[in-house]
């Protein structure tokens, strides 16, 4: 006599996600590889100018770790879009998995993603903060910035990983809509490039980055974050719910 | 108690009607054998059960729930061809621990003795298998789940003669040790009515046949004779298949209806004994004419 096994949602997600982290264990190798690429960037160094005055020259070179910060959300956007490809998503469903358990694993190894990207962003600023100073012994450094109290750097990366997190929503959409119609790539894409154009001082898209970078508040800014997170990937789940497993 | 239950079962696709109005039921603890021509429906049948597909019209249930989205049947079902999707990130080895994670009665020794029985390495990549070797793995994740529900499309896909033939015996040794539900789909009958119990025929997305093996194999009868004293004999009966066998001499694969064989006899007509597979192929005929005349305007 064979008996049927109760099915857990909850166990079933736990296993799906450690079976996502280490079939998606090549989207890290990607992150090392994109921080490097910008940390490389970042030491040309962000602006530069010098000044004369008789005999003395001021040369002052700024640098900043936004390359490494917008790099690894636009990392963390992408993976969110790579959870959805074919060779990912089938494969759950040689195993156990419905749509809820699959969407739910899938959030858990995006934020995941984010939580690294988080920790690693404000670490690898203080690497480069580092190469800085051994690289140019002789120059003046200015200390303002350069120092980080430890709850600083731990600030920066719950803000970072936010950050991350929204985007991974953001991308999780976008992936959920081109999976269930490629159309959606040419759609969002004609959007996207459309209101860029038209971009000026008070345009859409600086608006929107302004509702979440122009938070001053720590709690309201992880409020709109999370709330706004929740929304996207709610809203992912519910428009795939009657999808089709096509394989 | 029945597995498996579908009621007026059909599905559309965008241009196709691929099943129209099925409605049988499987019960536990059986083979079945799910035959059809290319194109039948079979496939989808299959994924309908499997919970992947949504019904357009009509009902299927398993195990008394809705399979599609259904974590239950997911958890007690798999099903297995020669398309599985397995991650490419992992071995064999790791594929197996991680099958062996989702599927409570998994047997990992059954799956060890048999990948070293077909020499498959443990440390190869499932994408980097031969098409035979890889419905070979399928087949050997499919058999030691030990899923209550277990389906099979076309698993001896790319198999040769002398694996296939393994495969069935071990299929049949573990049915007996684990009984279970099986489903099997296949176009070659004649490889599986060994095992089978029933054979649910399927042709163009239609129902056509849901019997025992042993039923299916006494359905029909062929008789030959002269076509002019066969005629006396079809009148009233439902005929197949009808064919020229010599110049003066008719093939005719009618439907056993018990008294066919004393009523031949009596005519001085010669019965031919049909294969399953052969009533099956005559049943579900949708060619025009025979193959020969295909050849005829160039000979």
């Amino acid at each position: 006599m064979m008996y049927l096994s109760a099915a857990n949602s909850w166990a079933i997600t736990r296993k799906l996600y450690v079976y996502k982290l280490h079939a998606l264990i090549g989207t890290f190798t990607s992150l090392v590889f994109v921080q490097l690429l910008a940390l490389a960037l970042s030491l040309g160094g962000s602006s530069h100018s010098s000044y004369g005055l008789g005999d003395f020259s001021v040369t002052v070179d700024s640098y900043s770790t936004i390359n490494i910060f917008g790099f690894t959300l636009i990392w963390v956007f992408f993976t969110a879009i790579t959870v959805h490809y074919k060779s990912y998503r089938d494969a759950e469903y040689s195993f156990v998995t419905n749509r809820l358990t699959s969407h739910l694993s899938n959030v858990a190894f995006l934020l995941t993603a984010s939580a690294v990207g988080g920790l690693t962003v404000p670490l690898l600023g203080t690497l480069l903060k580092l190469i800085i100073y051994w690289t140019t012994p002789d120059t003046e450094l200015v200390m303002s910035h350069f120092t980080q109290s430890p709850i600083e750097l731990l600030v920066g990366m719950f803000v970072t990983a936010l950050a991350a997190s929204l985007l991974s929503s953001l991308g999780y959409v976008v992936g959920t809509l081109v999976q269930m119609n490629k159309l959606w790539i040419l759609i969002l894409s004609g959007l996207f490039l459309t209101l860029l154009s038209r971009e000026h001082k008070n345009g859409i898209l600086t608006s929107m980055v302004k509702f979440y970078s122009g938070e001053t508040s720590l709690a309201f800014f992880s409020l709109k974050i999370v709330i706004t997170a929740v929304i996207l990937y709610t809203f992912a789940i519910l428009i795939s719910y009657r999808m089709e497993v096509r394989r | 108690m029945n597995v498996i239950e579908c009621r007026q079962l059909s599905k559309v696709y965008v241009r196709k009607q691929a099943l129209s109005d099925l409605s049988f039921s499987i019960r536990e603890h059986t083979i079945t054998g799910l035959i059809g021509r290319n194109g039948a429906g079979k496939t989808t049948l299959l994924k309908l059960i499997a919970g992947f597909y949504r019904p357009t019209s009509g009902e299927v249930s398993v195990f008394s729930e809705r399979p599609f989205n259904s974590l239950k049947v997911s958890q007690n079902m798999i099903y297995v061809d020669d398309q599985m999707a397995l991650p490419t990130t992992m071995n064999l080895q790791e594929i197996l621990t991680m099958t062996g994670r989702f599927y409570p009665f998994f047997d990992r020794g059954l799956a060890d003795r048999l990948l070293d029985y077909f020499s498959i390495h443990v440390r190869a990549h499932h994408q980097d298998l031969s098409k035979g070797l890889r419905s070979t793995f399928n087949m050997i994740l499919g058999l030691a789940a030990r899923c209550p529900l277990t389906i099979l499309d076309e698993p001896t896909t790319g198999m040769d003669v002398a694996v296939r033939k393994d495969f069935y015996r071990a299929l049949l040794k573990e049915y007996l040790a684990h009984p279970r539900t099986i489903i099997i789909s296949s176009h070659l009958l004649q490889e599986l009515d060994h095992m089978l119990e029933d054979v649910v025929l399927i042709d163009q997305g239609k129902l056509r046949l849901h019997l025992p093996i042993d039923e299916l194999k006494q359905y029909a009868v062929g008789i030959v004779g002269h076509p002019e004293q066969l005629e006396p004999l079809l009148a009233g009966r439902e005929v197949f298949h009808q064919d020229l066998v010599s110049t003066s001499r008719s093939l005719v694969i009618v439907r056993n209806d018990g008294y066919i064989h004393e009523a031949a006899v009596r005519h001085g007509l010669e019965i031919v004994p049909i294969s399953a597979e052969d009533i099956c192929v005559y049943m579900t005929k949708q060619t025009k004419g025979r193959i020969d005349d295909v050849f005829i305007r160039s000979e």
